[in-house]
């Protein structure tokens, strides 16, 4: 090795990347890699749980990434929420600043995520219920702290062994107004005023996206699935029928409003037709979540309190969030100031408090 | 309690007990309920079996509750056939286990057991326990059992990065093939195809319609450019160059020459160019321009605005004698 690990650290090189981890961390296994980061798994010793370790690619390269690694480190140090992802540790082998370099997020491992559970088999309502009462209570907590996922899919929802699931992968930098309008291929699960970048939209586009998984579970296929954006709305608009006048008035082109009264005038579809295995109960509740108006849309909050949830629902564990400080989202920084501030929030990191009942885990 | 300890079965009883036709038990049937974490249940299970429910909420709320079997079995429908004791015998099993008193007090497996003794009302019950447990079960008979696609079932799974599409490392979508050919003087492509000077040159492109305000014309000794600014924005009007653009491509068939039209993805400022164009030249509808195009570049897309001032573009080219007959109109008035 060229240079001594720092105490407490050794170094690893696995596919080509170098890994500097603390001491507690063992048996690291790539498990995945893109264009931001790479992802082992490891086990930590101290806990003996295994956990996810994910380094970030290069992050400090240019002001952009080390804006968004920054916003990325500070948005799971703020989630303290049994359903949404957040940091065990985060740590650096590096003391000084100036040759801080890297970074390493600690998370927990997943066994799977629910896109590929739902390849497995299909899930039985009971499970789908469990399933939807954690998204939304997870949902509840993230909307209440003032941040908007904006991209739940089925691959961002980790589920692990007892069928316990954490959102993922959310909040991360608002795309340009042309990043939302076609470039972006999954869109399946997308609300239809963030496809089409009708207007200002607000936190039940994620409560779309929860609608189109919940439909996605009890269906056993996609249910709008779109070519392009579109075709999407045509999808959409054969299950929701064409939009009201009072909806069209909100939108804020009128050549968009032009081309949406151009359409050929469709019928809302009864749910029940289409989910006739289903519950009553679940069908009232997707009826609720894929309104086409965002404005009557039902909230997490709302949706936590349907009978669908009545039997197992836990109302002081739908706990609310402190605020997050979204000002410095705004803000334009040198790259070296972004890679201050990312130091002295790794340095600041105060692990959560591990409880007994993880060994009691095991033992089942 | 009105129900006994349960009674320990062998694999091949199961087997045994599975086999048998269901007219043939006094009860309503067999029933296998499998204490085995959700997971490890999804990937492998005996056939028909069921999954019981348990996780960290029902473990915290059985810190200060007896656990009742309405949590363990979240069915409504099977909770009442197992209370009404429509079930017999019914098979509890879980990872391994090789006998009753081999259970800790707090697994799974007895929690189960204890409901069930304590809330199945009929005394012709029997519950069994599984020897060995699922392992030892699915190593005699596989064939007894579900397995899910093995590709499915590995741990590389959860924390994967953004699609692909949008990854720096691989050519997005987009930017895949090269620009098609829509008529044998008109091209639509990206800013990639539109930087490539071999892609160009195989086309044999003249001109470039840069339909953009932020891409660069890189070949401007060489090639005729025309720029038309605008973003891809529904607040944008693009209606307003489309006479230019028209123009712009008929003045390049016309010295035979051959144009590429793009802008930044060659999906949505770009394609509307081009379905303009081959609404006032070939005097089709938006439809019929819309599928033509799609099925040479997939990927189109125009904005939602966009789509709208085609229309309108559609109709005034389709139906000018409305125009005259409002003229005419006016001209009686």
């Amino acid at each position: 090795m060229s240079l001594r690990s720092r105490a407490g650290f050794y170094r690893q090189e696995i596919n080509r990347t170098v890994w500097d981890v603390p001491e507690r961390y063992r048996d690291l296994i790539q498990i995945g890699t893109g264009a931001y980061g790479t992802v082992c798994s490891a086990i930590d010793r101290k806990t003996g749980v295994r956990v996810a370790i994910k380094k970030l690619h290069r992050p400090f390269q240019s002001r952009l990434f080390a804006k968004r690694a920054y916003r990325e480190l500070r948005l799971l140090k703020h989630m303290k929420h049994e359903n949404v992802i957040g940091l065990l540790d985060v740590f650096t082998s590096e003391i000084l600043l100036d040759r801080f370099h890297d970074f390493y997020l600690v998370m927990p491992f997943m066994g799977t995520d629910l896109g590929k559970l739902m390849k497995m088999e299909r899930l039985c309502e009971d499970r789908v219920q469990f399933l939807v009462y954690q998204i939304l209570r997870g949902l509840k907590y993230i909307h209440s702290a003032g941040i908007i996922h904006r991209d739940l899919k089925p691959g961002n929802l980790a589920v692990n062994q007892n069928c316990e699931l954490k959102i993922l992968d959310f909040g991360l930098a608002r795309q340009a107004d042309s990043e939302m309008t076609g470039y972006v291929v999954t869109r399946w699960y997308r609300a239809p005023e963030v496809i089409l970048n009708w207007m200002h939209y607000s936190q039940t586009v994620d409560i779309w996206s929860v609608g189109c998984i919940m439909a996605e579970m009890l269906l056993g296929r996609t249910l709008f699935k779109g070519n392009d954006h579109l075709d999407q709305l045509r999808e959409i608009m054969k299950i929701t029928g064409t939009p009201a006048p009072d909806f069209i008035t909100k939108l804020q082109s009128q050549d968009a409003k032009n081309y949406i009264r151009g359409l050929p005038k469709v019928p809302k579809k009864d749910l029940n037709t289409i989910f006739f295995k289903a519950s009553s109960e679940a069908v009232s509740a997707l009826e609720l979540m894929l309104v086409l108006d965002p404005d009557k849309r039902v909230s997490a909050a709302e949706a936590l309190e349907l009978p669908l949830f009545t039997e197992f629902r836990e109302p002081e564990e739908e706990t609310e969030a402190l605020p997050y400080d979204h000002s410095m989202d705004n803000t334009e920084l040198p790259l070296d100031q972004w890679k201050r501030h990312t130091f002295t929030e790794i340095l600041s990191f105060q692990p959560p408090v591990t409880e007994i009942r993880d060994s009691k885990e095991t033992s089942l | 309690m009105g129900i006994g300890d349960p009674l320990e079965i062998s694999g091949s009883e199961l087997v045994q007990i599975l086999r048998t036709p269901s007219e043939l038990f006094a009860s309503g049937g067999c029933i296998v309920l499998d204490c085995r974490p959700f997971l490890g249940f999804s990937r492998a299970h005996i056939l028909e079996s069921r999954n019981v429910n348990w996780n960290s909420m029902l473990r915290r709320r059985s810190k200060s509750s007896v656990v009742s079997l309405e949590w363990l079995v979240a069915d409504k429908s099977l909770l009442a056939q197992l209370r009404n004791g429509d079930f017999s015998p019914v098979v509890v099993l879980d990872e391994n286990s090789r006998s009753v008193r081999d259970l800790k007090s707090e697994s799974l497996a007895s929690l189960l057991i204890s409901a069930l003794q304590s809330e199945v009302q009929s005394a012709s019950t029997h519950i069994c326990f599984l020897q060995g447990g699922f392992d030892g079960f699915f190593a005699l008979y596989p064939e007894l059992c579900f397995t899910a696609p093995a590709v499915l079932c590995s741990n590389h799974s959860t924390l994967s990065e953004p699609e692909p599409v949008m990854s720096g490392r691989k050519t997005p979508l987009y930017d895949q093939g090269g620009p098609v050919e829509i008529l044998p003087f008109l091209f639509l492509g990206s800013a990639h195809h539109s930087s490539r000077r071999e892609t160009l040159e195989r086309n044999g492109i003249t001109a470039v319609l840069n339909v953009s305000s932020s891409c660069p014309n890189l070949f401007e000794e060489e090639l005729q450019y025309k720029t038309l600014k605008v973003e891809d924005s529904l607040a944008a009007d693009i209606r307003v160059l489309f006479p230019e653009a028209i123009h712009f491509i008929d003045s390049i068939k016309e010295g035979g020459g051959r144009v590429l039209v793009h802008c930044q993805a060659g999906i949505s400022r770009s394609a509307t160019i081009c379905l303009a164009y081959l609404i006032h030249a070939q005097r089709v509808r938006l439809d019929e321009a819309f599928d033509f195009v799609k099925r040479r570049r997939q990927v189109i897309s125009p904005n939602l605005a966009f789509m709208g001032q085609l229309l309108q573009f559609e109709t005034d080219v389709l139906c000018p004698y409305s125009v005259l007959e409002r003229e005419s109109s006016g001209t009686a008035f």
